[in-house]
């Protein structure tokens, strides 16, 4: 069921500009299954407040990073639905769906594919028809806030992981989305970097939804944590009760 | 080592972010122009030596305006001149009548063609690197928009320009760590190379499909999709391009090494 046509032109694709804030997220019993057969997510139910952050532990192969994709669309259910605040994730409104949502992938190589990182971080905005002008303030704005300016102009060939990381979240950042999905953002992180990440994570207003395999990271970060086993939910619990583990 | 030729690949590119007269003109007079200089420079006769020469001014002045180093350009050329010369050595053998005599030594036609296909050669290929170290990639394919490029195209050029980098940094990883567990560290041997090229394809296809996924998720739909605005080419542009363009004609039509 992988999504590779393009999203229809005709939906709108600009938001107002007051629509800024977190939104909230539900999930209504969904199952994924690829062209094989296999299911890597099978009837989950799951609602976001706007503005929660909820942790989604697993151990390899439960499902964390399908999820992640349903989420933007990139995978769509066979069954049940999705919605991001009023938006439906379906075909028909996926230009507004990634808007509103960004999508940290796992390794930064896959998101970073310029030759510089301004290109890379300036992809976004300019495919959502931002002027040349706006992209350059958007960009310089997302850089400075993240403390990467000095980065601008490089290579993401010549980067270190950490700063690699921080370059794929300013690409997602700088279009100002509602949602943020982080897919295992602290693998191929030393502890100075994962802490530089957890600074950057406190900073951020959006509904998040963290996808680790690491229990104790996602009781720092979180207000829920849920846990995947075999594409289906089998916890979910606030990150303060008792002891996470991955079942 | 495969992992430095990823960065040599956009070494051309990274040269268009300089600020020189050259860069600062729009892309759509370099791409005129170039496409112009072209469609010239391949339309001499191919025993006309003398009247591809005076084109040479071209890529001189450019590079020297733009501040391009010429070696870098050169080396790059040198990749493509076994091909060239294959062509052309193949007319040296065939087209072995004497055109004229030089200093005692009967000079052939299939010499002449062999000559006139590497002039224009160097000369088109030139064309086409300086447009690329000069001009911003997104700015081409935006350009190329405008002139109405059927899409696919674009997209074609803009898919190559991505994936080539992931397929190299792929192929380097797979050498090195062929190399760390081989016997000899003398590259990759035969009986292995099938094994190799194929699941360099298949690892590529994964890697590509997952930045492709990124793509999407950032808002990338089809080629026409949501490109920049931007402005149009300035007075100074079109005057630029017209003088250009009238020169590589005037040069085409009054072939002045001839008139000499």
């Amino acid at each position: 069921m992988h999504d590779t046509r393009k999203p229809k032109q005709s939906v709108e694709t600009h938001e107002h500009p007051h629509e800024r804030g977190p939104v909230s997220i539900d999930i209504n019993n969904i199952t994924v299954k690829y062209s094989d057969g296999t299911a890597p997510l099978r009837d989950i139910s799951l609602h976001l407040n706007a503005g929660e952050t909820v942790a989604l532990i697993g151990s390899n192969g439960a499902g964390k990073t399908s999820l992640l994709l349903a989420l933007v669309g990139i995978l769509l259910p066979e069954k049940g639905s999705i919605a991001i605040g009023d938006v439906p994730v379906d075909k028909e409104h996926m230009l507004t769906v990634r808007r509103k949502v960004g999508l940290v992938f796992q390794n930064p190589d896959d998101q970073l594919f310029m030759p510089k990182i301004y290109d890379d971080i300036a992809f976004g905005p300019r495919n959502f028809g931002h002027g040349e002008e706006e992209v350059r303030e958007k960009v310089a704005a997302v850089l400075s806030a993240l403390g990467i300016s000095h980065l601008s102009n490089r290579s993401s060939l010549k980067l270190s992981g950490g700063e690699k990381r921080v370059c794929a979240i300013a690409s997602v950042l700088v279009m100002n989305p509602r949602v943020l999905l982080f897919d295992e953002p602290t693998a191929f992180l030393d502890r100075e970097a994962k802490a530089r990440f957890l600074g950057i994570l406190a900073g951020l207003g959006q509904t998040r939804i963290i996808a680790t395999h690491d229990p104790d990271f996602a009781k720092t970060v979180a207000d829920r944590v849920v846990v995947l086993k075999d594409g289906r939910i089998a916890r979910d619990s606030p990150a303060s009760e008792g002891s996470v583990t991955l079942l | 080592m495969i992992a430095n030729r990823v960065h040599d690949l956009y070494v051309l590119e990274n040269l268009s972010d300089k600020d020189t007269p050259i860069h600062r003109l729009h892309p759509g007079v370099k791409i005129l122009a170039t496409f112009v200089f072209i469609i010239v420079t391949v339309s001499f006769n191919r025993y006309d030596v003398l009247g591809v020469v005076p084109y040479f001014l071209y890529p001189t002045l450019v590079m020297s305006l733009a501040e391009i180093p010429y070696k870098l350009l050169l080396s790059r050329f040198l990749i493509a001149l076994p091909f060239c010369a294959f062509a052309g050595v193949t007319n040296l053998l065939l087209d072995r009548q004497t055109a004229f005599v030089l200093g005692g030594a009967a000079v052939s036609f299939g010499l002449l063609s062999l000559i006139t296909i590497l002039l224009r050669a160097y000369l088109c290929v030139m064309a086409v690197f300086l447009l690329i170290a000069t001009t911003p990639f997104t700015s081409l394919t935006r350009e190329l928009r405008r002139f109405h490029v059927p899409a696919v195209f674009i997209l074609l050029i803009e898919m190559i320009y991505r994936y080539i980098g992931v397929l190299v940094d792929e192929a380097s990883s797979m050498s090195i760590a062929y190399k760390l567990r081989s016997v000899d560290s003398k590259g990759i041997a035969m009986k292995h190379m099938g094994s190799f090229v194929g699941q360099l394809a298949i690892r590529s296809m994964d890697r590509g499909e997952r930045i492709y996924a990124a793509m999407m998720c950032r808002g990338y739909s089809q080629p026409t999709h949501g490109h920049p605005s931007h402005s149009g080419p300035s007075i100074a542009d079109i005057c630029v391009c017209a003088v250009l363009i009238a020169a590589f004609l005037l040069l085409r039509v009054f072939p002045v090494l001839h008139m000499l």
